[in-house]
């Protein structure tokens, strides 16, 4: 069993993840606003996996300190790598390869999955949970 | 010895003799030689003798003036008198005393053809030999070599029914002349001789400076060039002073090559303007082209001011460029006529036509509303009509046509034919130049209203794809865990898996959703695919038929036939075989028209049993024959679905096709009439 927090603003696609994951056996914690998290980041301790949704809503300093083009779950992944070099961290996006502002190439800790997730998206997460 | 020769000119005698002849005589020098009336020797017979002082008398008259100090100096000789018949066109007079007249024949023949080569030779000299030889020297020459006293040489001009003078011996203050002058040179160039010799008639043009002249020789050269006309005089101070046939066509055959050789100076100069359209060593704006146009314009073709107008959106002439003696450029504050004002420039532009003007200081049309600055005061203009097809789009004007004179001065001189000509020329170039910019600048503005709209779709793009992603997601994986969780917490009964069929139906919907966003374009979709073993009724009958026929199909039915789609299996991607088999049954449900004759869908082998065909049969619209070969065509729509304003975008069909060959199949139209029946040719699965 792990705990994982999930970080996805759509409530239906937060709960249906949850669900999955928690009738896979896993303990999940669900937030929508990427800002507590960073606000709290020491937090992020006692999670095993990070589930992380890209396209979020910026509010207060996301939108004053950063990067107008970085999306709220960028500067999330971002400010988390910093704190955890090898925290586990499985981004579930709805953005196209392409448009994605991370360097992503040399995160051996991440796996980037492409919404629309379907079955075998979910299966291959659950393996990588397991 | 002595002797006197009379060389037969016309209806005269031209004196020579020994003396003058050695001293190099040509017609150059013999202007205060005397022409003698071939009248006054009618008495005379071959071989008498007469005294010093008759022959004098005969020569100079009764009442002895002149200084003819040859004939002076021979008074107490006697002359023997040789008429022409020795050798025709001269008349000897020779020393009576001499024995060996003989010998003085002989030696005044040599005289005669030594003067005659001369004379050519000057002329030929005049004319091809020299340096920089003009339309004016070459008339020169020939008055010179025709014994004339003046010339005149006037060009007519089509375009403003104008004649111009091009050469003049004499200082004139008529440098132009129309129609409603007294002028002689209109009723010439319309009696349709090509020469005349006579009295002058006291027009003008001749009272002004030609009034002491006896005869006038008026000789007309069609150039055959941009119409020009020319009209040749020579005028003498003697009565009866013809030329003669052979000397007009020589010199009108020299004219013509002087005018060649003169229209071909034009023409590089013409060039050197050209220039600034061809030279592709920078690239112009329309403005710098302008601006380099005018001061080409003046100073190749030789005028003091030039100004180019274009039609703004107000419907006003915009000054674009201007070149006179103090600016070149596009004038800081803006300079523009409109339309409706009297002026020269508004009345080219409005009447689409060419217009010039000899002399502004008495033109009511000269409106001053812009003079650009000359040396010289304003006097000549020429307006030249830009036009794309018959719509006038500017005006190209010039000023003041100047030549340098030998103190190097610039005076005005009056502009030719072919200014015109070469101006209309500049202008169709500068015409294209300034179409090809507004095409130019129209094309860039559709570039940006479509990047822009490019910009807008992609953003809609991007953010309908965005937002449907999620979504999507939901669509998929929430039918598979509610499934999951009915099967832990209800019995199994047929309601249960009634209702796990109609989820599933819903998660197929999602995978169908999934797909079409997951792509961009129709080739990335197929080449996806994914082939694999299908049941034809559970994997691509049922998921588009539960779907067409519970929802969309509204008061008609779709029948299956059930025997013959049972129990088939084939190779194909279900999710791409889902999209193009729900092509086939959306069309069928679009083109029956009459609801209750159902949609049959059913299936059967083809002859070689390796493909299955299924069938997808409606009535309704028939295909017409003609479309046929079209109809899985790339946006096609035949011409029914556009005349009842069908919904749809001519891709279904294109897609189905293209989904069928890349998964080893093929979509095919069996009938196109009543019914009309489209099959999915799947290749069959052997176990």
């Amino acid at each position: 069993m792990s705990r994982i927090l999930i970080v996805e603003d759509d409530v239906y696609f937060q709960e249906i993840l949850e669900a999955i994951l928690e009738d896979a056996g896993h303990k999940c914690t669900v937030e929508q606003s990427a800002l507590s998290i960073i606000e709290n980041i020491d937090r992020l301790n006692q999670y095993n996996a990070i589930i992380l949704d890209l396209m979020m809503p910026k509010h207060g300093l996301l939108q004053s300190s950063y990067d107008a083009k970085l999306a709220a779950g960028e500067i999330l992944y971002g400010e988390i790598r910093k704190k955890y070099k090898s925290k586990k961290i499985i981004i579930i996006t709805a953005k196209d390869m392409k448009q994605i502002n991370l360097n992503l190439a040399h995160d051996n800790n991440l796996t980037v999955y492409y919404k629309p997730a379907d079955e075998t998206t979910i299966n291959k997460l659950l393996e990588e949970l397991a | 010895m002595y002797s006197i020769i009379l060389l037969e000119v016309g209806n005269y005698y031209l004196t020579l003799d020994d003396d003058i002849v050695e001293h190099g005589l040509t017609a150059d020098n013999v202007e205060n030689i005397l022409l003698i009336s071939k009248d006054k020797f009618n008495a005379f017979t071959s071989g008498d003798v007469y005294s010093g002082n008759t022959v004098k008398q005969i020569i100079c008259g009764a009442n002895v003036s002149t200084d003819y100090m040859y004939i002076k100096s021979h008074n107490s000789i006697s002359f023997v008198l040789h008429v022409p018949s020795f050798r025709k066109g001269i008349m000897a007079l020779l020393d009576s005393t001499s024995n060996d007249q003989a010998l003085q024949i002989e030696t005044m023949l040599r005289m005669v053809n030594e003067f005659r080569i001369n004379n050519r030779d000057a002329l030929a000299e005049s004319i091809f030999i020299k340096n920089n030889v003009g339309l004016d020297d070459v008339i020169s020459a020939f008055k010179i070599y025709t014994l004339s006293d003046k010339y005149s040489f006037w060009l007519y001009n089509p375009d403003t029914n104008i004649f111009t003078l091009e050469a003049s011996s004499e200082i004139s203050e008529n440098i132009y002349v129309d129609e409603e002058s007294n002028t002689s040179l209109y009723d010439f160039k319309n009696s349709g001789k090509m020469f005349e010799s006579r009295k002058p008639v006291n027009d003008k043009l001749f009272c002004e400076v030609y009034s002491d002249m006896k005869t006038i020789n008026r000789i007309y050269i069609d150039f055959k060039t941009d119409n020009v006309i020319g009209i040749l005089s020579f005028y003498s101070k003697y009565e009866n002073m013809g030329l003669k046939e052979k000397t007009v066509q020589y010199i009108r055959q020299i004219l013509h090559t002087k005018f060649s050789e003169h229209i071909a100076e034009l023409h590089e100069e013409l060039i050197d303007v050209n220039y600034i359209f061809t030279a592709n060593n920078e690239v112009k704006t329309v403005n710098s082209l302008c601006d380099q146009l005018t001061l080409s314009i003046c100073k190749h073709l030789k005028f003091e001011a030039c100004s180019i107008f274009v039609l703004d959106e107000s419907d006003r002439l915009v000054l674009l460029s201007t070149n006179d003696i103090t600016f070149n450029g596009r004038p800081n504050k803006e300079i523009a006529y409109n339309l409706t004002t009297k002026s020269h420039t508004c009345s080219v532009f409005n009447n689409k036509q060419d217009q010039a003007c000899y002399d502004l200081s008495i033109s009511t049309y000269n409106s001053h509303i812009y003079d650009e600055v000359t040396e010289c005061p304003s006097t000549n203009w020429i307006g030249i009509c830009l036009k794309d097809g018959d719509t006038p789009i500017g005006v190209l004007r010039v000023k003041n046509k100047y030549t340098i004179d030998t103190n190097n001065q610039k005076k005005v001189s009056t502009f030719g034919p072919n200014d015109i000509v070469r101006l209309r020329i500049i202008g169709k170039n500068l015409t294209a130049r300034l179409m090809l910019e507004r095409l130019m600048n129209d094309a860039n503005d559709r570039a940006k209203a479509i990047e822009k709209r490019y910009e807008e779709l992609t953003d809609f793009n991007d953010l309908f794809l965005h937002e449907l992603r999620t979504p999507i997601s939901n669509f998929i994986l929430a039918p598979s865990y509610v499934i999951k969780q009915m099967n832990k917490l209800l019995p199994q009964s047929d309601k249960k898996q009634k209702l796990i069929n109609m989820i599933n139906d819903i998660k197929l919907l999602g995978y169908r959703l999934k797909h079409i966003v997951s792509i961009h374009n129709i080739g990335e979709l197929i080449e996806t695919c994914h082939i694999t073993e299908l049941n034809v009724l559970r994997d691509i009958v049922y998921p588009v038929y539960n779907i067409s026929q519970s929802n969309s199909y509204k008061g008609g039915t779709i029948q299956l036939e059930h025997k013959s789609l049972e129990s088939v299996q084939v190779y194909a991607d279900m999710t791409l075989t889902n999209i193009a088999f729900n092509a086939l049954v959306d069309n069928a449900r679009k083109y029956s028209i009459d609801k209750s004759t159902p949609i049959n869908i059913y299936g059967k082998y083809d002859r070689t049993s390796s493909y299955y065909l299924l069938c997808v049969e409606n009535y309704g619209i028939d295909i017409d024959i003609d479309e046929v070969s079209d109809i899985f065509g790339h946006r096609f729509r035949g011409h029914t679905a556009r005349s009842k304003a069908l919904a749809g975008t001519g891709m279904g069909l294109f897609i189905t096709k293209e989904i069928m060959l890349k998964t080893g199949g093929d979509v095919v139209l069996l009938s196109n009439t009543n019914p009309v029946i489209f099959c999915l040719k799947l290749p069959v699965v052997f176990h």
